[in-house]
């Protein structure tokens, strides 16, 4: 499964109350990569995921899937779609066993796939026992299990997830990549959108950040990462650089020294001079900034001027790409 | 403390835009209804009285209506003496005992009025009567004065159209029949004392057959199948309100737990939304027929007399046609419902809105009379053309069965549209509703939304 948004806008309100929530936003996704839609909380990021599910429509621009313009609007795109909403329920006075197979039927599945595929499925996630009772007797990380069962019950080719991690205990924090991992692998499309960049280092293959419905960073995550960071290296905290032939300077963080090296040097030159002085290395690896860090400085940027201009930095990807 | 919190409550809710809504919208929908209820009264006022004062034709065989209309003229004359003699001697007619006489003669002179067809024969009326010209012809037979029973004739017999005519007849026979019949002081005071011909005569009532016959027609039994369909389309009304809450809950349930996004991601939202109300409206109406055969000794036992008593007329087309229209009518109001419940903020605002939804069906339960004389008239056709109003007031027409088929499928086609329709805005309602994160989703909010999604 292939996405694309080509210029996309949508608003909403009119008048003084009118907010922008989508500006001009162009970006491809193809499958097997887990892609992440990055920013604050108001960037923009539901109203884009709404758009792609059709339950808005946008105001310009053009939706593309598997190169078909509006092809998220056919009732086989949406069966071929995992999508965990930001806000998720389920019904609370059904038992689980007949909340499953409703999803599953209007998924299109008859009754014998949907025990087949809910069976595997129940049982990783601990859930077998409950099948038989109600919903609301669940515990909160339970029903969170279940929501992200019925979700991709039924084997889509793409999942959704919007702000997939916000909520969760840790167990289904853990289940929850897991699941994304897998289906990466399997060749799928993952689209999740998240505010807690932990999470993007450690899941997406690519990602895209938006801030104030502008799309200001986008790329591979490493490609994103390297070309927002000015230091070449990084060393371990105990080990000062300072002084060697090939560093310009050295700046300290919390738990890494940021090593400048001077124009024409490599790693490798900085990997013999700090053998040849006998500092104590236990950890040298290539300049990348946190997508925290990188996340903080560009969407504080853009905040502060006109959100037009993009950042340097975001201009430096930009025509990496 | 207790006083902040009740001043903050009171406050917060007065200042809800629903509230606001309810308050002074409620009486504006509900005075719009009376208006239309007006319009309706206004415009049946006419199509009622003229059903009730039908053109009628008499057939008098006996002489006696000629002899009350020789009396008449007679007391015309009187009167206009009466008159003039006073206006010589000055005394004032319009004061005591001569204003009475004179009234008592004015009164007898209206009466007699006659505004009925004559005809010479029986047959020549009743050609008349086949080809519309007359709505009814009352045939006064030979041997009235020993049965006292008069003869009715009418192309279809309806339970209040043309009551009139016989009776109107009959107060000329009255009169006919104190001028001209032999009769002893104490028998002309008993036929007075009855008065103005009240069960003195008994009508037969005949209607034109399908094979152009005229036939006799069982009235109590035709009574029963008039009324039949009005208390279906009552029951309809009940049923609905108790429909609307299963409705009402239906759509609060996905609100309230949040899952409605996935389910958009899913289906589309109208279908959706059609699937609940067909789903839930067939959960109501197997409960009316559960509740039905709950009770079936009762409905079947009445209905074993009334079959054994009064021969009761199962009239195939119209029966289906009626349980065509309950079914449509149903989810007609079930899908208005279902906007209402993605309307509401609450299920207790829900609610009150639904009230508005819920009177919607009583307004041709007013026409009532107007839908039963009138049939195939402007007001019966807009109410029954008019979704919002249709089924009850089709299920009202086809007690006459005089409802062209075509206008049946006409009604039924726009109801269908209705349904359509209804669903279609409560899904676009509900869409941008259920996506209105946090802010409380209100009609006019809703409008201007529902405009741009
Ligand atoms: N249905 C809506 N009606 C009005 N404004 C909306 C609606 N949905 C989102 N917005 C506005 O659009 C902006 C982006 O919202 P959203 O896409 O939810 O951001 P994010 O998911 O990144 O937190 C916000 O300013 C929000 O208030
Ligand atoms: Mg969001």
């Amino acid at each position: 499964m292939q996405i694309a948004f080509d210029g996309v806008s949508k608003s909403f309100g009119s008048g003084a109350r009118r907010v922008v929530a989508v500006n001009d936003v162009s970006f491809e996704a193809a499958g097997g990569t887990v892609f992440g839609i990055l920013g604050p909380n108001g960037a923009g990021k539901t109203t884009m995921i709404r758009m792609l599910l059709d339950v808005f429509r946008p105001d310009s621009g053009r939706i593309h899937t598997d190169g078909v313009v509006n092809g998220n609007r056919e009732l086989s795109f949406r069966q071929r779609v995992a999508y965990l909403p930001e806000e998720r329920g389920l019904y609370q006075k059904r038992k689980i066993s007949d909340v499953i197979h409703y999803i599953g039927a209007l998924r299109g599945m008859d009754r014998d796939l949907i025990r087949t595929r809910m069976m595997p499925l129940l049982e990783r996630f601990d859930l077998v026992d409950s099948l038989k009772k109600k919903v609301s007797t669940l515990s909160k990380g339970m029903s969170q299990k279940l929501q992200i069962i019925l979700s991709v019950i039924h084997d889509p080719d793409m999942l959704i997830f919007d702000e997939p991690f916000s909520g969760l205990d840790p167990v289904n924090v853990r289940l929850v990549r897991e699941l994304v991992r897998e289906h990466r692998d399997r060749g799928k499309l993952v689209c999740l959108s998240t505010h807690m960049m932990a999470e993007v280092e450690a899941l997406c293959d690519r990602v895209m950040m938006i801030d104030h419905g502008r799309r200001v960073l986008y790329g591979a995550l490493d490609e994103v990462r390297r070309a927002n960071t000015d230091f070449q290296a990084s060393v371990n905290k105990d080990c000062d650089p300072t002084g060697l032939p090939c560093v310009v300077r050295v700046v300290k963080d919390v738990d890494l020294n940021h090593v400048y090296l001077k124009d024409g040097a490599t790693i490798n030159d900085l990997m013999r001079e700090l053998a040849a002085a006998k500092r104590p290395v236990r950890r040298l690896v290539e300049g990348m900034r946190p997508i925290e860090d990188i996340f903080i400085s560009v969407a504080g940027s853009a905040a502060d001027g006109d959100a037009t201009p993009p950042t340097k930095q975001a201009d430096a990807v930009e025509r990496s790409l | 403390m207790t006083g902040t919190i009740a001043k903050y409550e009171f406050l917060f809710t007065i200042k809800r835009p629903g509230y606001l809504i309810l308050t002074f919208g409620l009486p504006v929908i509900l005075g719009m209804y009376a208006g239309f209820i007006s319009l309706i009264s206004v415009a049946t006022a006419g199509a009622m009285a003229s059903g009730l004062s039908a053109q009628i034709g008499v057939v008098d065989k006996t002489g006696l209506i000629e002899a009350a209309e020789q009396a008449a003229e007679e007391a015309e004359a009187t009167r206009r003496a009466t008159e003039e003699a006073a206006a010589t001697i000055g005394a004032d007619p319009k004061s005591g005992k001569l204003k009475s006489q004179l009234d008592a003669l004015e009164a007898m002179v209206r009466e007699v009025i006659p505004d009925a067809q004559r005809y010479d024969s029986l047959k020549a009326g009743r050609v008349a009567l086949e080809a519309g010209e007359i709505d009814g012809l009352v045939l006064v037979p030979e041997d009235y004065l020993q049965k006292r029973t008069l003869d009715y004739y009418t192309r279809t017999w309806q339970m209040f159209k043309g009551l009139s005519a016989p009776q109107q007849v009959r107060r000329q026979l009255y009169v006919g029949v104190l001028e001209r019949a032999e009769l002893t002081a104490e028998e002309r005071a008993m036929i007075e004392s009855r008065g103005k011909g009240e069960g003195l005569t008994e009508t037969a009532y005949y209607e034109l057959g399908l094979d152009g016959k005229f036939l006799k027609v069982d009235t109590l039994s035709r009574t029963v199948s008039f009324v039949l369909p009005a208390a279906v389309a009552g029951i309809l009304i009940v049923a609905l309100l108790i429909n609307a809450g299963f409705l009402l809950a239906g759509v609060a349930e996905e609100k309230e737990n949040k899952v409605f996004e996935v389910l958009f991601s899913m289906v589309r939202v109208d279908h959706l939304l059609m699937g609940k109300v067909l789903g839930l409206s067939a959960a109501a109406l197997l409960q009316l027929l559960i509740w039905g055969a709950m009770i079936l000794p009762l409905p079947f036992l009445t209905f074993l007399v009334i079959d054994q008593v009064v021969d009761f007329e199962w009239h195939a087309t119209s029966l289906l046609l009626a349980a065509l229209f309950f079914i449509l009518g149903f989810l007609f109001y079930g899908s208005l419902f279902v906007g209402i419940g993605a309307l509401g903020n609450n299920v207790k605002e829900s609610q009150q809105y639904s009230t508005i939804i819920a009177l919607l069906p009583v307004v041709p339960m007013v026409a009532f009379m107007s839908l039963l004389n009138s049939p195939n008239g402007i007001v019966a056709r807009v109410l029954a053309w008019f979704p919002p109003t249709s089924a009850p007031a089709m299920m009202l027409r086809l007690a006459t069965r005089e409802v062209p088929l075509w206008d049946a499928a006409v009604a039924a086609l726009l109801l269908i549209v209705g349904i359509w329709i209804s669903v279609k805005i409560a899904a676009r309602m509900l869409l941008v509703g259920g996506m209105m994160r946090g802010q409380s989703p209100n009609p006019l909010k809703m409008l201007r939304l529902l405009l741009n999604r």
